[in-house]
């Protein structure tokens, strides 16, 4: 019963802030991407590719098998956009909506609509704000280190912060004190980063835009994570009450 | 008594079938969000790619 109603209620929190998500970001963010790899064709400046994986002579750090699929610049874009936003709000729900179940079953957390908006600015900190700190939001061209560590620090970042929040605001007293450390230790291990800088254009006009367009996509990025968290909080804890009152409700039935 | 105990048998029961389902739900979206957000294969990457950058999940 909790199982497929936390599923089912995904799929529908999941295609709302996946939507609510498209929106903002083909408004404010997809801009700034295509901007960027305008800049990583750095032998032909004034031809902008269709095909945003097709290669110049020197590429900067976006490195493609130039076989590889990759959909169409403008509408299958977008589109595969929306759906890869769908079902990253449909993961972020459900593991969230699993959380806030258990919690609520439990008696711990009391949802309602204001609630669901603090735990979406929780989601906001522990997945965006604090990794960001360590790895901050790419354009692409950007240098990087290894991927492999990178998003093994991003995993370990993301769960600390988030177990962090939870025992903070739902810990028994003696716990809260395990918050601040869990906070600290993925940048006590320190985060990987490249040993070159960011942008390493041979064009200094170049280089200088691709440094603004990181600027403005930290915010911009910024703006679109946090509407997308505001509406998955919101929405899976209306979600999470209907869920929990059901399950109660066939609980009293079987007894009586 | 005897059917007081069998209350809190089956409420503890309820109890650890509702964790187990909800640990199966956050499974299922970790699962998801791997796919989105890890997924090697290139043509995987080239789908999900703004979503990558937009969600600062680390990419390329």
């Amino acid at each position: 019963m909790i199982f497929r109603g936390i599923i089912f209620n995904a799929i529908l929190v999941g295609l709302l802030a996946g939507l609510v998500l498209t929106i903002v970001q083909q408004l404010s963010v997809a801009p700034i991407i295509f901007a960027a790899e305008a800049y990583e064709v750095a032998d032909e400046p004034a031809v902008v590719h269709e095909h945003e994986h097709e290669h110049g002579e020197a590429v900067i750090g976006h490195h493609h098998d130039e076989e590889a699929w990759a959909p169409e610049d403008g509408t299958e874009r977008t589109l595969y956009s929306l759906l890869s936003n769908v079902l990253a709000g449909v993961g972020f729900s459900a593991v969230l909506m699993a959380v806030m179940t258990q919690l609520s079953a439990q008696g711990v957390a009391q949802l309602n609509l204001l609630k669901g908006a603090i735990w979406g600015v929780g989601g906001f900190l522990a997945l965006f704000v604090i990794p960001g700190l360590g790895l901050p939001p790419e354009i692409p061209g950007a240098e990087a280190a290894a991927i492999e560590n990178r998003q093994t620090w991003w995993l370990l970042a993301t769960v600390c912060s988030a177990m962090a929040l939870l025992v903070l605001f739902y810990g028994p007293f003696v716990s809260k004190f395990i918050a601040p450390l869990l906070l600290a230790l993925p940048f006590i291990l320190g985060a990987p980063h490249a040993d070159a800088p960011m942008f390493s254009h041979p064009d200094p006009v170049a280089l200088a835009a691709l440094n603004s367009l990181h600027e403005e996509f930290l915010w911009a990025s910024g703006a679109a994570n946090l509407v997308f968290w505001l509406v998955l909080g919101v929405a899976a804890a209306w979600a999470v009450k209907r869920i929990v009152s059901a399950s109660a409700s066939v609980a009293l039935e079987a007894r009586a | 008594m005897s059917s007081h105990v069998v209350e809190q048998q089956s409420a503890a029961s309820v109890k650890s079938s509702s964790l187990a389902q909800a640990f199966g739900a956050a499974i299922f979206g970790i699962l998801v969000l791997f796919a989105v957000g890890f997924a090697p294969m290139d043509a995987a990457h080239n789908a999900a790619h703004d979503t990558r950058h937009s969600l600062a999940f680390p990419c390329h």
